[in-house]
């Protein structure tokens, strides 16, 4: 007899136990019947559960979509070649390779709604000392009131943190925009004027 | 068709299904139950195919694929007998037990193939269409398998004649 002949033999043999059929049909039904029982105390426990974390969200966003703990300040969205920055670190007028520049900005303006504050990722600065940031989105368009920028400089070998703080720039402003840090004499120089009290320190 | 009368008809051709291609009546059991409950959670959608049983037959072949995965939590606690011992005369039984053997050194794809072909009656075509393969894959599987029955069958009938 051949392989196939044995395996159509063996196959056509081959009945299923009467006491499983039932066993699995009365399984199926009691599970059918418990799901059928139960799915509206489900589906109205998932729906109370859906308002609860509704409202919660409701609760903890604001109506523009920002948590709390977002509130005033955002974060630097998609690169806008309007708003580079492009800066230069020296030290004494020698470059300083491999300090990281972070930057915030503060907004003001007439109406509350136009005021901001964001803090942008920081950037590190290369042989020359240059360093480029993206400034956010918001002062892309010339701002009527006033923008001040904090500074902070880290640089690569533990010397101390050089802040500076209350760099104030009247708008309209000019994009992009040129600034020059020099963290031993602290001047600081936007598109090459030095702003009002604009000083870079050790902190 | 409800999902009662078509469990209550079609349980049993699904659970032989089961037992053809797994070769375990209690793993057979738990496919077929684990499918008919997956089965009545969709069955408003799978009523509406032109072939409900044949959606469902291939479910039941793809849990038993996937099974490698639920079998390594179990724990074996006795010896499995895999299919039917009956009473038959001395040869066919000694064909039959050695056949049993031969298939439990199959892959579990192959004795699908095997199952679906000899049990079920598919064609080729059908086979591919329920593993979701090709049909040259489906008589790949089917021609090792049958080299491979060959093989290990002629082996064991031959240590059985050596042994008795």
């Amino acid at each position: 007899m051949t392989v196939e002949q044995e395996l159509e033999r063996f196959y056509g043999d081959l009945r299923p136990d009467p006491d499983a059929e039932r066993r699995v049909i009365a399984a199926v039904t009691a599970s059918a019947t418990r799901a059928a029982r139960w799915r509206p105390v489900l589906v109205v426990a998932l729906s109370a559960a859906a308002m609860v974390v509704a409202a919660a969200l409701i609760a903890v966003l604001r109506p523009d979509g920002r948590s709390h703990s977002q509130q005033g300040v955002t974060h630097d969205g998609p690169a806008v070649a309007s708003t580079v920055i492009h800066g230069v670190l020296t030290d004494d007028g020698v470059p300083v390779d491999g300090a990281r520049v972070s930057i915030t900005f503060t907004w003001h303006a007439a109406e509350p709604r136009s005021a901001g504050r964001r803090g942008v990722p920081a950037a590190t600065s290369d042989a020359d000392g240059a360093f480029t940031l993206n400034a956010p989105r918001e002062l892309a368009n010339p701002v009527g009131g006033m923008v001040t920028i904090e500074v902070w400089v880290t640089f690569p070998r533990g010397r101390p943190v050089a802040v500076g703080q209350g760099v104030e720039l009247v708008g309209p402003l000019h994009w992009p925009m040129q600034l020059a840090f020099d963290v031993a004499t602290g001047a600081v120089e936007v598109n090459g004027v030095t702003p009002v009290h604009a000083r870079l320190r050790p902190s | 068709m409800t999902f009662e009368e078509y469990a209550h008809r079609r349980a049993g051709a699904l659970l032989g299904l089961a037992v053809a291609v797994s070769g375990d009546r209690h793993v057979a059991e738990d496919v077929v139950q684990d499918v008919l409950i997956k089965a009545h959670a969709r069955w408003a959608a799978i009523e509406q195919l032109d072939d409900p049983h044949s959606y469902v037959r291939r479910m039941v072949v793809n849990e038993h694929l996937s099974w490698r995965r639920k079998a390594s939590r179990v724990v074996p606690f006795a010896e499995v007998t895999l299919f039917d011992d009956r009473p038959d005369d001395a040869s066919r039984h000694a064909d039959r037990a050695a056949l049993i053997q031969a298939l439990q050194t199959l892959t579990r794809r192959q004795r699908t193939v095997l199952a679906l072909r000899f049990y079920e009656g598919l064609t080729d075509r059908e086979i591919a269409e329920v593993l979701g393969c090709g049909e040259g894959s489906v008589r790949t599987h089917a021609s090792r398998a049958l080299a491979g029955l060959r093989t290990k069958g002629d082996q064991l009938l031959t240590m059985r004649e050596v042994t008795s």
